[in-house]
Formats: C-alpha cells, structure tokens, sequence
C-alpha cells in the first residue's frame, strides 16, 4: 500500500474558501430540499439529502484507494478513518451533491420514463465534477498524490509542488 | 433505485431512502473504479495506468447505458421476459 503522504500540506486560503462554499452549498441544498419536501408532500429529498450525508462516510476508503489526500491542516477536520483526514466540507458537499443529485436524476426519470436524461444526467455530472474539481486540487485544498510518485515509490514532481504550502521534504519519499 | 422503488417509498417507508445513495455510492464505485484503483495501487506503468483509467471510463459509460434501459423497462412485469421452455 502506497504510504500516506502525511506531511503534504493545504493551502489554508484554498481550504477556507472550500469551507465557505461547502457551507454555503448546504445551507442552499437543504432550503431547497425543505421546500420541495413541502410542495411534494413527500420527505423523500429530506431523505435523500440524508443518504448523501450518509455516503459521505465512505469517502475516506475511496481516498485511500484513489490516493487522494486532505492534509491535517484542513479547516474543521471531523474525523481521520483509515489515516485519511476529512474535513468539515467534505461533509457539507455530499448532501447536495450524491444526496440530491439522485433526487434531481429521480425527478427526471419521472418526467421522461424512456430515460432520454441519463446521458444528459451524466454529462453534467462529469461537468461540476471537474468544475469542483479542477480548482480544489489547482488551489491546494487536497491532494492526489499517485501522479506524484514513479513506481519505484518516489516522488516525481506533484502537481500541486508549486504551492508554497508543500514542503521539500515530502518530495523525499513520503 | 429510487424510481425503481418509488411505489414503495412511501409514508414511514421513506425513510428508507436514505440508505438507497450510499449503496448505490458504494456499489457502482466499486463497480466501475476498480481498475483504476488496482493500477494506482499496484507496481505498473504510467501507460497501463491511463489504460486502466479508460478501463474505468468505458465501465462508467457501461452502467449509464445499463440505468437507461432499465429505465425503459423498469415497469414492465417481469412475465414480460420471455421465457424459453424445452420443447
């Protein structure tokens, strides 16, 4: 198993900012859950919100499978499982996005059941994945360290090395 | 799955569709990822790694083609499967 790169730092203002949304994104995920909870008669997107809460509880073994990494100086982290740090965020951000995104993709197979938005469903998703992703790992609010490392187990060149926050000795062998 | 068991979420019983995002989370990740995570975790080349995330790309593509049909047919009874009886 490839070590953790345990000294691999955040960027603190990248981290933040996530925080910031994260909360924002929940606060906006759950109001709108309430209000289709009420205008539907049915608690289904209150549960469904739930159930991405739930599975944000397993992010932590995918990160280990996937070698991604939220560094110890992330704001608010809540827990460590599996020696994989998670922060608050990661929290805020399941809800909404695995949670009621199913829900979203439930309203639309009810209004067209031969299924002509799955791929429309799919595309999007891959879409607001890279567009979460692409500035959380070019800003330095985690981490993939598998393309850091050649196969011998040593690094060769992160990423996300031009962020001052990394430090050299990680860069020697984790 | 949950419009496969819309009829059954309702009243007290849709509490139980909180459980249906982290099975399916879990389940199509593991479904679909793991020749990514098997390579990243294993002692191979970088081609083999991009190899094996495509692998995991035509897998994902596989499963959203496989939700659309069964969207399609996701009501039709199960009689409806023809059934081949010797002769």
């Amino acid at each position: 198993v490839t070590p953790l790169p345990v000294d691999l730092q955040a960027n603190a203002a990248a981290s933040l900012w996530f925080l910031a949304g994260g909360a924002l994104f929940f606060v906006v995920s759950l109001s709108w859950a309430v209000h289709r909870t009420r205008t539907s008669h049915s608690a289904l997107p209150l549960f469904a919100l739930a159930g991405g809460l739930l599975a944000s509880f397993a992010e932590a073994w995918i990160d280990r499978i996937i070698q991604l990494w939220y560094p110890a100086e992330a704001p608010l982290v809540v827990f460590t499982v599996l020696g994989v740090h998670q922060p608050l965020w990661v929290q805020l951000y399941y809800p909404g996005f695995v949670g009621l995104g199913a829900y979203v993709t439930y309203l639309g197979l009810l209004r067209y059941p031969n299924g002509r938005l799955v791929w429309a469903t799919f595309l999007g998703i891959c879409v607001m994945d890279l567009a979460f992703e692409g500035p959380a790992t070019f800003f330095g609010a985690y981490h993939y360290y598998a393309s850091s490392r050649s196969n011998s187990g040593t690094t060769a060149g992160h990423s996300g090395s031009r962020r001052s926050t990394l430090p050299a000795r990680w860069s020697e062998g984790g | 799955l949950i419009f496969r068991f819309r009829h059954h979420l309702t009243g007290r019983s849709t509490a139980w569709a909180a459980l249906l995002p982290p099975l399916a989370y879990a389940g199509v990740y593991g479904a679909t990822a793991w020749p990514t995570a098997t390579a990243l975790n294993s002692d191979v080349s970088t081609p083999i790694r991009w190899g094996a995330a495509a692998l995991t790309m035509v897998l994902a593509v596989l499963v959203a083609t496989g939700l659309r049909t069964l969207a399609r047919h996701v009501d039709e009874p199960l009689t409806s499967v023809p059934v081949v009886t010797p002769a």
